[in-house]
């Protein structure tokens, strides 16, 4: 059998694999290049650390709190601001095989619409490094912005129709799943023209040590990632994919995902794109066994273009 | 949040050659991996995952697999997902790291009851290890506890480059290190605190103890006292052409710094903090370090130190 097609065209972007890396967990494209069994060239595509208006120093530590199967995180958005991703780091992002998703947040809508403006091509001279802009209307851990426009379908919309005024490129709107029903924020987003839509962010949680009776993480609440948010993602794929497919639209699923068995039920349930995240962290060799194990599975199964298996479940 | 230019970092699946048990459930592991004990540099850390619960496969075919294999092989307890660091202690020849830890919750208990020719999946060398550039004349190590380890490879790479070697090490009461007496009296304690550490006596070092629980032949008291002590020894003018170098916990290590400051000594402390990813991408390891400016701001621990100037760290700014 032919090498299957891995190649995806999700609303625009060209990714040579659906193998996204999530945002927050892959800094700003350099960090893990010098592990030597990785390579940025072999990636679909890497999201950005988020990135606000102004510089943010985040939380205080500690920041993680390893769980059952999953970790807490309350990094609280820390990054150089806009104009520093556009003058410093940008630049340096050529030298990679790859895309580049741009993550952006912000405590006000207008502030969501500036960060996009100066990536835009007219204010960001290296705007041909931005390949998409994902907004990031779903961060746990700040106090303002973040998932308190991920929550209200009419705030949701209003973030990603501001984006939409300044940011023609491909837009991903990434969405929070504590919610009641994520169906209402997915379908506000694709109204206000988000062309994709990237679920889960994390699930918002806290851990107590009992000798102090504080909670462990410097910012008292955290955001659940890793394998046991997996079976929780996995469903809010299905039910987006569901709404989302009427209108065209594909979805990045990700929320744990580890292996490449992982990834392919995300794809079943109806994702075109996966990212990887926090299993970065304890397996630098992850991205290429993912890519790998999916490749095999294709053959095995004879399927010879990943965009058969999209959303191809049966329900029982 | 610069990327400075870094050595490459090895993942590695490394086979356990030997765990020695020490004093007071302190382990010492060594582990092959020629890659990194050829590149490894005093001060940087390997990120260490535990085996045990997960050694087996991380990728199943199916759940049926998954099932199946957790039926033959059922788990303890969840395993653990994040690696764990350790400054690297000692390297050798034959292309060996090792790694000294206290055994003090499941995964370094773990870690410890690991058999040789056990898997541990292993990330490194890491991190911005110590300035030896200009090695200084005498070197003062300073560590707290489980901080003595990722000093010995420095007292080792100082002795090589010809710096007289002080050793002054504080604990609880165990040591993790084989200890002989001195016969030869030091002059800024009694004469009674005789007790040395053979590792580092035998790198010609001038080594000293001090336990909090009394102890014969160490000084009553901790590391902080030692120097102290050493420091208030020193005759107008000796302060040039030393350097401390510092290991252990974080309020031990702000009064190094402030001892440091008023003996006008230029001293490099290697922090800890707790960690995801170790390279430097998820944020999480952050203290407050001053930047050109002035101002303070967030630094990562993993890369973007461990080792900083004491100088340059915000004791204050931790709470």
């Amino acid at each position: 059998m032919t090498k299957p097609k891995l190649s995806v065209n999700l609303a625009g972007l060209e990714l040579k694999n659906p193998l996204i890396v999530a945002s927050g967990t892959f800094g700003f494209g350099e960090e893990y290049i010098n592990v030597a069994s990785f390579s940025n060239d072999e990636i679909g595509a890497i999201t950005l650390k988020g990135t606000t208006l102004e510089p943010r120093e985040g939380n205080r530590p500690p920041r993680v709190a390893e769980t059952a199967s999953g970790m807490l995180n309350s990094i609280g958005l820390h990054n150089p601001g806009v104009d520093a991703l556009v003058r410093d780091i940008l630049p340096r992002l050529a030298a990679f095989d790859t895309k580049f998703i741009a993550n952006i947040a912000g405590g006000t809508v207008e502030e969501y619409r500036e960060v996009a403006r100066r990536l835009a091509a007219g204010s960001n001279p290296h705007a041909a490094r931005v390949h998409a802009i994902e907004v990031n209307i779903s961060c746990p851990n700040v106090h303002r912005g973040g998932s308190e426009f991920g929550t209200e379908p009419a705030a949701a919309a209003d973030v990603i129709g501001a984006v939409r005024e300044v940011w023609a490129g491909p837009l991903i709107a990434k969405l929070t799943p504590n919610v009641g029903r994520i169906t209402l924020i997915a379908e506000a987003c694709i109204e206000a023209g988000a062309d994709a839509l990237s679920l889960i962010n994390t699930l918002k949680g806290m851990v107590i040590d009992t000798a102090t009776r504080r909670p462990v993480l410097g910012g008292n609440t955290g955001g659940l990632s890793g394998p046991a948010i997996k079976p929780v993602a996995i469903w809010m794929v299905h039910q987006v994919h569901q709404l989302a497919k009427k209108k065209n639209v594909p979805v990045i699923g990700m929320g744990g995902i580890a292996t490449a068995n992982d990834a392919l039920e995300f794809i079943i349930a109806g994702a075109s794109a996966f990212s990887v995240g926090t299993a970065l962290f304890w397996n630098p060799s992850v991205c290429r066994e993912i890519i790998g194990g999916i490749e095999e599975y294709m053959i095995r199964n004879k399927i010879g273009d990943v965009a058969e298996l999209v959303g191809s479940l049966r329900l029982n | 949040m610069k990327t400075a230019q870094r050595n490459t970092i090895h993942h590695l699946a490394c086979d356990v050659l030997d765990v020695a048990k020490l004093e007071g459930e302190h382990f010492r592991l060594r582990f092959d991996a020629p890659a990194i004990a050829q590149s490894a540099q005093p001060g940087q850390f390997v990120n260490v995952r535990f085996p045990g619960p997960i050694a087996g496969p991380l990728a199943f075919d199916s759940y049926s697999d998954l099932i199946e294999y957790h039926r033959a092989n059922p788990p303890a307890a969840a395993p653990f997902l994040l690696a764990r660091p350790f400054g690297v202690h000692r390297v050798g020849a034959g292309g060996w790291v090792e790694i000294l830890f206290k055994a003090v919750g499941r995964g370094t208990r773990l870690l410890a009851e690991a058999a040789p020719g056990a898997r541990l999946d292993v990330l490194g060398p890491i991190g911005r290890p110590f300035d030896l550039a200009g090695p200084p004349d005498t070197a003062v190590l300073v560590a707290g506890g489980t901080g003595v380890a990722p000093l010995y490879l420095l007292a080792e790479r100082l002795h090589q480059a010809g710096s007289k070697l002080v050793v002054l090490i504080g604990t609880g009461y165990a040591v993790p290190m084989s200890l002989s007496d001195s016969e030869q009296a030091v002059h800024f304690l009694d004469e009674d605190v005789t007790a040395v550490a053979d590792e580092y006596a035998a790198l010609d070092a001038l080594v000293r103890i001090a336990t909090i629980e009394p102890r014969k032949g160490c000084l009553t008291g901790t590391a902080v006292d030692l120097l102290s002590r050493y420091l208030g020894k020193l005759k107008p003018g000796e302060s040039a052409g030393k350097a401390i170098f510092s290991c252990g916990p974080w309020a031990m290590q702000a009064k190094v710094a402030e001892l440091a400051r008023q003996a006008a000594i230029p001293c490099q402390v290697l922090l800890e903090e707790r960690m995801g990813c170790g390279l430097g991408a998820c944020m999480a390891c952050v203290c407050k370090i001053k930047q050109d400016s002035g101002d303070y701001k967030y630094k990562r621990v993993c890369v973007d130190g461990p080792v900083f100037r004491a100088e340059d760290v915000g004791w204050t700014q931790r709470e």
